[in-house]
């Protein structure tokens, strides 16, 4: 569906309204005319369009620039609903609950780690299951698992001593969702996830062995321990098969219920609830639950990172600093005014600014670190939340480059043996399960990360700290 | 068992989309859609024919409407698939109601599969009644 989109402020274009659509908010989309083209492709504009048909959407659905199709809802669509009558949606979460990216950093110089990178990445491959299924070295009993779900990094360092205990206070939510239940996720969910605490799962998910190639703002990057040149390593995963099926299994009662609860939607994968219902109480619970599983999983892969860290490099500036851990896709509950908002953020970040009480002491007067991972091989960037973007866009900004290209597709255009060695030519060693699965991830599939970057920090939504280039690089 | 599919008459195409794959299926009987596009999920999933331990299970699935059952069909198989390593590749499908599905799938306990499916969404699901049959599509999350 071809829509006409006017210009309302700098890189902000609205969706001129659909005929019937009557009182509906509007749909916004931030981004520059190159990747308003790339928007343009696919279907993301018509889903964006269709979410500003849940029941209590606040101010607008918005699209940040690195928007892409996704199933109901568009990935890099951020929409809030009002409490306590709106609705949450599980599409506007989507499948991968939690799927985020942690930043921690060593003291190290480049310099140092160059001759032992290889060492360094197959250690970090050996210690750390990737791809599909694969049984994690955490084997946790039932009970334990739903300690995990219920009260998230907290329970996961208390009892089974993962991770530093200053950690806690630098991931998103101290690492445990308020209000999540264990019982509120199905056995099935839980099967799923019984043995993939500590796993990469596939797709674009990677460890990355990472420099601190530029830095843009020196007072941010002094305050989060960023310097050029400095080693770092980055870990984008999330809530892996657990987070799938409690997306299923809510996504299933919620289509159940959405006539009884009077709503209509143009897109069944849209199925919702009214936060305030049984079924929306029950969703917000189990997600929550699964976030604490994403937060718990990237604890235990950033705690064996650490571990291989000291094992080959053997020097006290080896040591793993935890910089931040943040979500990409969640609902959290949050106060704008006078109004209490369900944020959904489905491939969008939360980005709090300087002022926020929430953030971390060493933050304040900084912002949240805001951690956009590149596609697998491409540069990473560090941007600081802002002030601003509350009004802006509820506090939210891009999450990555995004998808331009069908693995298939990147498939035709690239030899997995040949992307395998122009990496290892530009100083970026891959260990990936096949070349075919590397050639699916390829850079020439994803967008432009640095331009989607430029737009949200032209905007005002985040500002750009520094940026980061892989030199090593582990692959789900 | 009564109602089976006549499995050789059925298609499936796979396409794929920017971040999704989309199931095309074509089937002379209702039965035998859902039958196809069990096996469609296989070849998504893409484990080698061949390989792993025989295994044969009885599945029962209910849902909403019609629409419904094939995505929870799937994802049946997709849960089997994660938490049993079982994929199944040949199936025997019967339809009591619209909302019902009784199966007996045959297939293979496998070490590994190459590629993930997260789920099957209900994004541009549809089912149409052909002159000759029926066709449906279905977007798995991969």
């Amino acid at each position: 569906m071809d829509y006409e989109l006017r210009q309302v402020g700098p890189f902000l274009h609205e969706v001129v309204r659909p005929e019937g659509s009557g009182t509906r908010p509007p749909a916004r989309v931030f981004a520059d005319e190159e990747l308003l083209a790339q928007i343009r492709r696919d279907r993301s504009l018509w889903q964006l369009v269709n979410v500003t048909a849940l029941p209590g959407i606040a101010r607008a659905a918005l699209g940040m620039p690195d928007m892409h199709e996704g199933y109901g809802f568009p990935v890099g669509g951020v929409a809030a609903t009002r409490l306590p009558d709106g609705v949450i949606s599980p599409g506007g979460i989507g499948f991968d609950i939690n799927c985020g990216v942690r930043l921690l950093v060593s003291q190290l110089r480049q310099e140092a780690v160059a001759a032992s990178i290889e060492p360094l990445v197959h250690e970090i491959s050996r210690s750390i299951p990737a791809g599909y299924g694969r049984k994690g070295r955490l084997s946790l009993t039932r009970d334990e698992l739903d300690h995990v779900l219920d009260e998230g990094c907290p329970y996961l360092f208390r009892e089974h001593g993962v991770g530093h205990p200053e950690d806690l206070e630098y991931i998103e939510s101290g690492g445990a969702l308020p209000g999540a239940e264990a019982g509120q996720v199905s056995d099935r969910a839980k099967v799923r996830g019984a043995d993939q605490l500590g796993t990469l799962g596939g797709g674009n998910h990677f460890v990355e062995v990472q420099v601190v190639e530029a830095i843009y703002d020196e007072e941010a990057a002094r305050r989060f321990g960023l310097f050029a040149g400095q080693i770092a390593v980055l870990v984008h995963t999330g809530s892996r098969g657990l987070g799938h099926q409690v997306c299923t299994d809510h996504l299933r009662t919620m289509d159940s219920v959405v006539r009884r609860y009077g709503i209509s939607l143009p897109d069944r994968q849209l199925a919702c609830a009214p936060l305030s219902s049984p079924e929306g109480r029950s969703y917000h619970a189990a997600m929550a639950a699964a976030a604490n599983f994403g937060f718990c999983n990237r604890q235990v892969i950033g705690h064996r990172v650490r571990d291989v860290f000291r094992r080959v490099l053997r020097s006290p500036e080896a040591e793993l600093r935890l910089v931040y851990d943040v979500a990409h896709n969640t609902a959290k509950i949050e106060r704008y005014g006078s109004e209490t908002l369900c944020v959904h953020r489905k491939g969008a970040t939360r980005a709090f600014g300087p002022s926020n009480p929430e953030l971390p002491k060493a933050y304040r007067g900084v912002g949240q670190p805001v951690l956009i991972p590149g596609s697998m091989g491409t540069a990473s960037h560090v941007l600081v939340g802002t002030d601003e973007a509350r009004e802006i866009s509820f506090a939210s900004t891009c999450h990555g480059a995004g998808r331009a290209m069908s693995r298939g597709a990147a498939k035709r255009r690239v030899a997995g043996h040949l992307l395998r060695a122009e990496l290892l030519a530009r100083g970026i060693f891959v260990r990936c399960p096949s070349n075919t699965e590397l050639a699916e991830e390829a850079p020439i599939a994803y967008k432009d990360v640095d331009r989607v970057v430029e737009v949200v920090h032209r905007v005002g939504i985040a500002r750009k700290v520094a940026r980061l280039r892989p030199i090593g690089v582990v692959k789900g | 068992m009564p109602g089976s599919s006549q499995v050789a008459r059925s298609s499936h195409a796979l396409e794929e989309h920017t971040g999704e794959l989309k199931l095309r299926i074509e089937a002379p009987s209702l039965p035998d859609l859902f039958a196809e596009a069990g096996k469609a999920l296989a070849e998504a999933m893409g484990a080698p024919e061949g390989e792993g331990v025989p295994v044969e299970k009885r599945i029962e699935v209910e849902a909403s409407d019609r629409d419904a059952l094939l995505v929870d069909w799937l994802n049946e198989l997709v849960f089997l698939a994660e938490a049993e390593k079982m994929i199944f590749r040949e199936f025997r499908v019967e339809l009591p109601s619209e909302g019902r599905l009784l199966a007996l799938a045959r297939g293979a306990r496998v070490e590994r599969l190459r590629n993930p499916v997260k789920a099957a969404t209900y994004h541009a699901l549809a089912i149409t009644a052909r002159p000759q049959g029926f066709v449906a599509t279905v977007v798995l999350d991969v």
